[in-house]
């Protein structure tokens, strides 16, 4: 009798194949990928009366990152991300980027990646200056924590004038991050109530798009600003859509050889359609079109300190659009650059109606594995 | 009388815009010191840039979009490689380039303090493949010269021979340079050195120079308040007078040294300060006076 091991099983023996495989004497880190592994846990304490474990400490191994990346020939570049969490393991990315050999000096990616809507929702948590990502990214963006999509994108930079570039970005989605799933009404026959799901095993392709702009400041110093744009179906049968449009910015700059002041922020304009189930007139949607974003500024030495301060407002993606604001700050140290960082947040959560609380987050990021440049 | 008229056209957009000019050939290098090379060989024939600043970690440099611009409209790239310039691959990769032809300068290079066995991170920033500071060895600029002669020549063969010739002089000065390095570097009272990291060690094995220890413990590693307490003890028995210090570094540690034991703390980076043609040698001449001058000669 044979039966099939749970895919996190088989996906760890996947890996644990990969990495024990002797490679060829003489050929070892010329065809085997580069191999990185990402710890994340942290310590948590928050008096948020919603919170599960509110006024106790929590301690978790957060999301553990597999990366295996090398170059497929000449013209090519293979990613896989994996991540190890509570839930089990889940291919976060898996994709081909073809970087030349394009017309036009276009380049084209193809597969599951994060959507480079703004300047965060590409970024994984790591590479991050603070411990905790902002809530208006999650309560706005498709998908649960970040916007994560098989597509394909075609990018192409445009030196305009002197270091002045813009980059142009489309997206073609799969579209299933989008999806919604609608809870039944009360009438009996609500597609739901029948058995129905709403179409949900259709499809419907979602797009993304990006536009931005670098330019240095002096030698080293850059300011780099976008706009971005993604649009899907959340409920097929309904036909209702969601859309956000972002705008966002980064300077950084250096005050000396080691020392820089980041500056970001990033708003968020959501327009969505929610479906519902009227019993006169069948599938109808309500119309959100919440607002917010948020703003940071993080001060780099020594390259091992960094310090910062944060502000967050968004309005809740509900009918009453109700306006949550935070204000933050947090505190860095690496023992060397990010092969092991402690990422110390304080964020207190001054919600429309309701108590004000505070989310302490103690992480620490420790980093196995080949040290990649940071871009900018 | 038509004939007449185009030929006087002709001649007009000639004298209005002169004799057709042959477009240089771009050089984007990891840094100074191979551009400061890839200038003196391509001549008026190229056009170079680098992209680490010569004052900061060559080891750690952001790859900014800019960078990508300037390698997309270049024909050759001058890697340093042995993974000190693992950040060139995200700028080459960016730049969508597929004309560029990416020189690993480091070919022919006889290769200092490659580790044997196995090699962790518990050994600090080591470079598996050896250690990469190869061009503070002026005889290893004569390899530079030549391997970025060949890559020139393959990108524009009618100026090949032009190219060899230009290397073969950039040669001559670099034995030139080492030569008069090493009657430096003999007048010195001591040979000993102290250094703030690996990266001096090519300098000291062309001049016979000892170092005697590192402020950093182990590569990429700030040192402790122990090993400086050691380090001072060192310096004081080997009555070293000289420690190389990159600009980029922290002051601190060096300063304490001095005031402990009088040691001059050098602070000169290990490239040169840009990419002229003559700014390789000169960058030697600075260490030469620098030693020198703290040396007592």
């Amino acid at each position: 009798m044979f039966h099939r091991a749970p895919s996190s099983t088989r996906v760890i023996a996947v890996i644990a194949v990969a990495i024990a495989v002797p490679a060829t004497p003489g050929r070892a880190g010329v065809l085997n990928p580069d191999i990185s592994v990402i710890g994340q846990p942290f310590l948590g304490l928050t008096n948020d009366n919603f919170a599960p474990n509110h006024d106790r400490p929590q301690l978790d191994v957060g999301e553990t990152e597999f990366v295996f990346d090398a170059a497929l020939n000449p013209y090519a570049h293979g990613t896989f991300i994996l991540t190890l969490s509570r839930e089990g393991f889940e291919l976060e990315e898996g994709f081909f980027a073809l970087l030349r050999g394009l017309p036009l000096d276009l380049a084209l990616k193809g597969g599951q990646y994060r959507v480079g809507f703004g300047r965060l929702n590409p970024t994984h948590p790591h590479a991050l200056p603070f411990a905790e990502r902002f809530d208006v990214l999650a309560a706005y963006l498709p998908g649960e924590e970040a916007l994560t999509e098989t597509g394909i994108s075609l990018s192409r930079r445009v030196a305009v004038h002197g270091d002045f570039s813009l980059q142009l970005v489309g997206d073609w989605l799969q579209g299933d991050s989008f999806r919604i799933e609608r809870s039944p009404s009360l009438d009996p026959n609500d597609p739901i109530t029948l058995g129905g799901d709403d179409a949900a095993g259709e499809t419907r392709s979602a797009f993304a798009a990006r536009l931005s702009g670098f330019s240095m400041l002096g030698e080293r110093s850059g300011i780099d600003f976008g706009v971005s744009a993604t649009g899907g179906t959340n409920n097929v049968a309904a036909g209702s859509q969601t859309l956000v449009f972002g705008a966002d910015a980064k300077a950084k700059l250096w005050a000396s050889s080691n020392a820089y002041l980041l500056l970001q922020a990033e708003a968020l304009f959501l327009d969505r359609e929610d479906a519902a189930w009227d019993p006169v007139s069948g599938y109808t949607t309500l119309h959100v079109t919440p607002a917010g974003g948020y703003v940071f500024a993080d001060y780099g030495w020594a390259t091992r300190y960094n310090v910062g301060a944060s502000y967050e407002g968004f309005q809740r993606p509900t009918t009453n659009q109700e306006w949550d604001q935070s204000v933050g700050a947090f505190v860095g140290y690496s023992l060397l650059e990010e092969t092991t960082a402690f990422r110390f947040d304080w964020r207190r959560t001054l919600p429309d109606a309701g108590q004000d609380f505070d989310r302490f987050t103690l992480r620490v990021i420790f980093s196995m594995g080949p040290h990649k440049a940071h871009q900018f | 009388m038509r004939a007449r008229i185009i030929s006087i056209l002709v001649a007009a957009c000639l004298g209005a815009f002169g004799a057709p000019t042959a477009a240089k050939e771009r050089i984007v290098a990891s840094i100074s010191d191979l551009a400061s090379i890839a200038a003196a060989v391509g001549g008026d024939q190229v056009e170079v840039a680098a992209i680490a600043r010569s004052n900061a970690d060559p080891h750690r440099v952001e790859v900014l979009p800019s960078y990508m611009v300037r390698v997309s409209r270049a024909r050759l790239y001058l890697k340093v490689g042995l993974g000190l310039d693992a950040w060139a691959d995200p700028i080459i990769d960016g730049s969508h380039n597929s004309e560029l032809l990416v020189v690993d300068c480091s070919k022919g290079v006889a290769i200092l303090e490659k580790p044997t066995g196995k090699v962790d991170a518990s050994m600090g920033d080591v470079h598996p493949d050896g250690n990469p500071h190869y061009w503070l060895d002026p005889r290893n600029g004569a390899i530079i010269a030549r391997n970025v002669a060949m890559a020139l020549a393959r990108v524009d063969p009618p100026n090949a021979s032009l190219y060899a010739s230009r290397a073969d002089a950039v040669a001559r000065r670099c034995d030139a340079t080492f030569a008069r390095g090493s009657a430096a570097v003999g007048a010195l009272a001591t040979r000993d050195l102290v250094t703030y990291h690996r990266s001096w060690s090519y300098f000291a094995a062309a001049f016979d120079l000892q170092v005697v220890a590192t402020i950093e413990p182990i590569p990429g590693i700030p040192p402790t308040a122990r090993h400086l307490n050691d380090l001072i003890g060192v310096i004081q028995e080997r009555k070293v007078r000289a420690a190389l210090e990159e600009p980029y570094f922290s002051e601190d540690a060096g300063e304490l040294l001095a005031r402990q034991t009088g040691i001059r703390i050098l602070r000169i980076p290990a490239m040169c300060a840009d990419i002229t043609a003559d700014s390789y040698f000169t960058h030697f001449e600075q260490l030469f006076d620098g030693l020198a001058s703290a040396g007592g000669s």
